[in-house]
């Protein structure tokens, strides 16, 4: 018996010259109880495709099927008024972003009973009895009180389960979840996690969309890879996993930087099918001499925002010391403060306690015209680079800006264009807006800026967060080399803990604002030894091994 | 928990007044200072300028009354005091209160201020209604309808709809008698210009709201596009319509002077565009201080209604 | 060594980036520009246009309605309507014009006094427009008229000062946004000296909206000083100012609807195209700034306050 069948669906927009196919050829079916994720990078098709089993694929889609029949209603040809009898109630959709996908202005409760009222005819007070239940069953506590609440009053893991909620309010059959956990913290993820494993196995059926595999380990039982609109791999979970038929398949599951040891490439892996044994490993590049001058050092920082009763620490006496050459990871959920660490040693804000030295002179305390001289020492790249350049700019000028002045333009445009070799982007991007670019692009560009200004230490705040899998593995190793051919020490703050056991050599682990563990990368996450790095470590979706 | 959304009413009642009595304090202050700005001797100017051959003594008497001859500061005191006490003088041309002619002038602005607003509001919701989402023709078409609509000069479309409908069809005088049909042509007249800027916002961000994650949402439960636009939209188009409201009021205190001008039609904007001519300076700065005061009340008031509309801003903050 | 990834191409995304902005020019917008063009030229050249005297009475032509030789008709001492609007054009867009520069540079001071000059200067310049938004802008330009007096410099002062207010919590909103910046952090980063910072990145993002501002200002300026014309109290009826032209037609509405249509045409007119080419201006540059179009033209809707 299937719920979902779907066989050669073809989506294109416009018409004419200017028609552009989104989806090619896509079948799949799904049985009741059966969990069945499509993963691949943006643009691969993947939403689109979810969103044509609800009828929703846009204005100005064409869709095109041989079959596309859900619970044995033909989606293809169903009027605009049939089709709105079945959402919400055969199917139901979480979509991606809860932050935005619950009105702002209504109240949860009202969300959340929408299918009923729209489905089922059942009394408003039933209706409201209905929704307590419900927000009960996703696991929201104290649902009477949250139902009378408004979304922003919610934290985002409360969001997101009130959506699955009302997703699941009038009990469809098939559950569409489009990258149900992006943006959730680590802990939280694992929560929605198991809540939407309950369902599948209440013998709901359940697409998931995602672009990350560990999410997709832990739930699907057969997994399709989109690229460019077409299937181009399929099969059992395991297989997928371990590389699957396609090279692609393969490069996908290689960026993940998950169980990679520290300096060695993540896409030049491609040849091999298992992981390089760690002769690179990190005590060959690790900088021996312990003794030396940290290149830049922090003791006793501590920050807090706001007056009076309000104030909130958001650094709560951190220390941290960063080593000639190494790379120090800063892990954390969002909240923590690892951010506001990354502000303190860039000495974009003053620390209210504690001191920042900068190769062992004073860097926080000191008025900013001392430190303007020193702060090309000190490079920063942040997740989303369009912010973070002049918007009038073209790459070139965007470059040289960081560039030492009293060079003649075409000393510019020459250093300029080196800049870009060594992020490997071509010359030719030199006079494109920087918002023109995709997003590896962009990064590339927003480190090259940073090296161009020959600085010591880059501050990296989510450099790839933003980024695709295969995108971000380009960049992660480029960062890797770059350090290796400049003898660059790196901050790294991110929520991403592969990303953070891969390139770092030692790491932090930041909890409202204290650091709970510091060490040597392999320890910390081996044998870690404070109980919130165990729970963190713990709540990672896990994956089986390659 | 009810207690403190109690207190932070409180709390926010008391800036609010505070914040308001502030501006009408500071709009009075500049008021005085600028009518100090006006050439000539204001004591001749009570007793009817330069021609009315006013003697000595009588030009004595008017300073001492109002202070002419006392330091500015002290004039200043006096005025102050004297708006406490809701004496705002009296008219130079007219001889009476000001208070007086406020008080017969103000509820016939009033009563074609409101309806304009509210003739305004309801043909922004058509326009808005009507053209969203709809063909790029449609959208071409609403949006040229707005911006003719918001650029047409008050002035020029009373007088084309004085000549169509006064003096080609005669459907409504030309001149605004007591009845209900003469404040019709003024009423369309002030609400027409409004209406545009009205639509404009809010079809901007009624597209916005339908197009925005949470509709997505609402339409994957099965809503249907009526149920979104009354349900989810509308009330999100509502909230930056409800902020130019006060601006808005202002901008029809201003279309009366010239509304109120052409369809002959007694009023704060005449009695202002007389007084302005003839510089009889009490009856400008009352008008003045009452257009302030009633744009600080709405402020206050659309303020308010966009808390109670919009949860995130909450009573709470700021 | 590394390795170069393809760019992740997205059909979906990939509309509206600002290269195809910069493509699409709509039949509005062309019109919009056209008829601007010919009132630049009706102000410096009127002649060009409208060969004829403005000036010439013919007391046997008086009344005429709209014909052949006479395109607008003539008015009550047979002038030549069309010849006086194009004659008009001139001071009608110099009153637009100068009232427009008055109000932005008071504005731009203010805001910039506001911005730069340290947290008491912006309490007491936020605190004083935010007064000054308590008069409609109407009433203030009549308070200056009763300072002033009437007539024509009156009227464009009293249109420039009145209009400052919405132009200068728009600017100032402007350049605290830029200072705000991303970008603006990362010329710190870079130890760039606070005046390169000031002078080449937060002046020219910040005041990159000032084009769009003024040229939809200067139509709403024009029907303003119209409107203070029609009440008499800016340019006076012999003047072929069209506001002047307006006052001196209504008496004839009934007999000659010619006098009052056609010099409000050109008004109306005046306003839609400086309001298309402002807009338009508006959305190309939002798309390559940071600041939403939505926004941004939401706020200039607001700003400009016309009468």
């Amino acid at each position: 018996m299937t719920l979902l069948a779907v066989e050669e669906l073809s989506v294109s927009f416009g018409a004419g010259r200017d028609r552009t196919s989104v989806v090619r050829n896509v079948s799949f079916s799904i049985a009741p109880g059966e969990c069945v994720a499509i993963v691949g990078e943006s643009g691969s098709g993947k939403s689109v495709t979810a969103r044509t089993i609800l009828g929703l694929a846009g204005t100005g889609s064409h869709v095109d099927a041989r079959r596309l029949e859900l619970a044995g209603h033909d989606v293809s040809r169903l009027a605009e008024r049939e089709l709105q009898r079945l959402r919400g109630d055969v199917v139901g959709l979480i979509s991606q972003d809860a932050l935005v996908s619950l009105d702002p202005l209504r109240r949860v409760g009202a969300e959340v009973g929408d299918p009923l009222r729209l489905h089922r005819r059942t009394s408003a007070r039933a209706r409201r009895r209905a929704v307590v239940d419900l927000l009960a069953r996703v696991g929201v506590p104290r649902p009477e009180l949250r139902a009378r609440q408004y979304p922003h009053e919610l934290s985002g893991g409360l969001r997101q389960r009130s959506l699955i909620a009302s997703g699941i309010a009038a009990e469809p059959r098939l559950l569409i979840a489009d990258e149900p956990t992006t943006a959730l913290d680590m802990t939280v993820q694992a929560g929605i996690l198991r809540l939407l494993a309950d369902l599948r196995d209440a013998e709901t059926g359940l697409l998931l969309i995602s672009h990350d595999l560990g999410v997709v380990a832990s739930l699907a039982d057969r997994v399709l890879v989109m690229r460019h609109g077409r299937v181009i791999d399929e099969g059992p979970t395991a297989v997928i996993l371990a590389g699957g038929a396609h090279p692609y398949t393969r490069e996908l599951v290689h960026a993940v930087p998950e169980g990679v040891p520290r300096h060695t490439a993540l896409l030049a892996r491609e040849a091999e099918s298992a992981p390089v044994p760690a002769q690179a490993g990190s005590s060959s590049q690790m900088p021996a001499d312990a003794g030396a001058r940290p290149v830049l050092s922090a003791t006793g920082l501590e920050k807090s925002f706001g007056r009076g009763s309000h104030a909130t620490r958001a650094v709560d006496g951190v220390d941290v010391h960063v080593q000639s050459g190494e790379t120090l990871g800063v892990v954390g959920e969002s909240g923590s403060g690892k951010t506001t660490v990354g502000r303190l040693l860039l000495a974009l804000t003053e620390p209210d306690a504690g001191a920042v030295l900068l190769e062992g002179e004073a860097w926080s305390g000191v008025p900013e015209r001392s430190r303007r001289p020193r702060r090309r020492l000190v490079g920063f790249v942040s997740q989303d680079t369009s912010s973070t350049v002049d918007p009038r700019w073209t790459v070139e000028h965007v470059i040289a800006d960081a560039l030492p002045g009293g060079l003649s333009p075409r000393q510019r445009r020459e250093r300029a264009a080196e800049a870009l070799a060594g992020v490997a982007l071509e010359p030719a991007l030199l006079d494109r807006s920087p918002r023109t670019l995709s997003g590896g692009q962009r990064q590339r560009v927003g480190i090259a800026r940073a090296l161009a200004a020959e600085p010591r230490v880059l501050v990296l705040d989510e450099p790839v967060s933003a980024l695709d899998a295969t995108v971000a593995a380009g960049v992660l190793d480029l960062l890797d080399d770059l350090q290796r051919e400049r003898g660059l020490s790196y901050v790294l703050i991110s929520h991403d803990l592969s990303v953070i056991r891969h390139m770092s050599d030692r790491v932090a682990v930041m909890h409202e604002g204290r650091i709970v563990e510091t060490g040597p990368t392999e320890t910390v996450f081996t044998a870690p030894e404070h109980e919130y790095t165990r729970r963190l470590l713990a709540d990672v979706p896990m994956r089986p091994s390659i | 928990m009810s207690g403190s959304r109690a207190q932070a009413i409180v709390r926010w009642t008391a800036r609010t007044v505070l914040r308001a009595t502030v501006v009408l304090w500071a709009s009075a202050t500049l008021v005085f200072f600028i009518t100090r700005l006006v050439p000539g001797d204001p004591a001749e100017a009570a007793l009817g300028g330069p021609g009315s051959q006013a003697s000595e003594e009588a030009l004595d008497a008017v300073r001492q009354r109002y202070g002419f001859d006392q330091p500015l500061i002290v004039q200043y005191g006096i005025a102050m005091l004297a708006l406490l006490r809701l004496d705002l003088g009296t008219s130079y041309a007219l001889r009476q209160p000001v208070v007086q002619i406020l008080a017969d002038t103000v509820p016939g602005t009033a009563t074609l201020a409101v309806l304009a607003l509210l003739l305004a509001w309801a043909m922004a919701l058509a326009l808005t209604l009507s053209h969203t989402r709809s063909s790029r023709a449609g959208a071409a078409i609403g949006d040229t309808v707005e911006i003719v609509a918001s650029a047409v000069p008050h002035f020029w479309l009373a007088t084309i709809l004085i000549a169509v409908f006064s003096t080609a069809l005669a459907w409504f005088p030309p001149v605004s008698t007591g009845t209900p049909a003469g404040l019709v042509l003024p009423v369309v007249t002030l609400a027409v210009p409004i209406a545009g800027f009205l639509a404009h916002v809010m079809r901007g961000s009624l597209d916005e709201a339908l197009s925005a994650p949470f509709a997505t949402s609402a339409v994957a439960r099965g809503e249907t596009a009526t149920g979104l636009r009354f349900r989810h939209a509308l009330r999100h188009a509502a909230l930056p319509a409800l902020g130019l409201s006060a601006w808005a009021f202002g901008y029809l205190i201003g279309g009366a002077v010239v509304v109120e001008t052409i369809f002959a039609r007694p009023g704060l904007g005449r009695s202002l565009l007389q007084a302005v001519t003839v510089r009889d300076v009490p009856v400008v700065t009352g008008v003045v201080l009452v257009s302030a005061l009633v744009y600080v009340i709405l402020t206050v008031v659309t303020d308010a209604l966009t808390r109670i509309i919009d949860p995130r801003i909450g009573i709470v903050t700021r | 060594m590394t390795h170069t990834t393809s760019p992740a191409v997205d059909p979906l995304l990939a509309v509206p980036t600002p290269g195809r902005r910069w493509r699409r020019v709509t039949l509005g917008e062309v019109v919009a520009v056209v008829f601007a063009v010919s009132l630049v030229v009706a102000s410096v050249a009127p002649g060009f246009l409208a060969p004829q005297n403005p000036a010439a009475v013919a007391p046997l032509d008086s009344f005429q309605p709209p014909s052949l030789a006479h395109p607008f008709g003539t008015d009550e001492s047979g002038r030549d309507v069309y010849t006086r609007i194009v004659h008009g054009a001139g001071s009608s867009l110099l009153i637009g014009l100068a009232a427009t520069g008055i109000g932005l540079a008071t504005a731009l001071l203010l805001a910039l006094v506001a911005v730069f000059g340290g947290r008491f200067a912006d309490a007491v310049v936020g605190r004083t427009v935010e007064v000054l938004f308590a008069f409609p802008a109407l009433l203030s330009a009549l308070l200056v008229i009763l300072v002033l007096g009437p007539g024509p410099v009156a009227a464009t002062v009293a249109v420039g000062l009145s209009t400052a207010p919405g132009y200068a919590r728009i600017i100032r909103t402007s350049l605290l946004r830029v200072r705000a910046s991303g970008y603006v952090e990362s010329a710190r980063l870079l130890g760039h000296s606070p005046a390169r910072i000031v002078l080449r990145t937060i002046l020219p993002n910040a005041l990159s909206p000032l084009l769009a501002l003024a040229t939809l200002g200067v139509g709403q300026a024009v029907v303003w000083a119209s409107s203070l014309s029609f009440l008499g109290l800016g340019a006076q009826p012999p003047a072929p100012e069209w506001g002047a032209m307006l006052a001196s037609a209504r008496v004839y509405l009934t007999t000659a609807w010619w006098l009052t249509v056609f010099p409000g045409l050109l008004i109306l007119a005046t306003t839609l195209a400086t309001t298309t080419i402002g807009r338009s201006l508006d959305a190309r540059s939002a798309g390559w700034g940071q600041s939403g179009p939505s926004g941004q033209s939401g706020q200039s809707g607001q700003s400009g306050r016309p009468s």
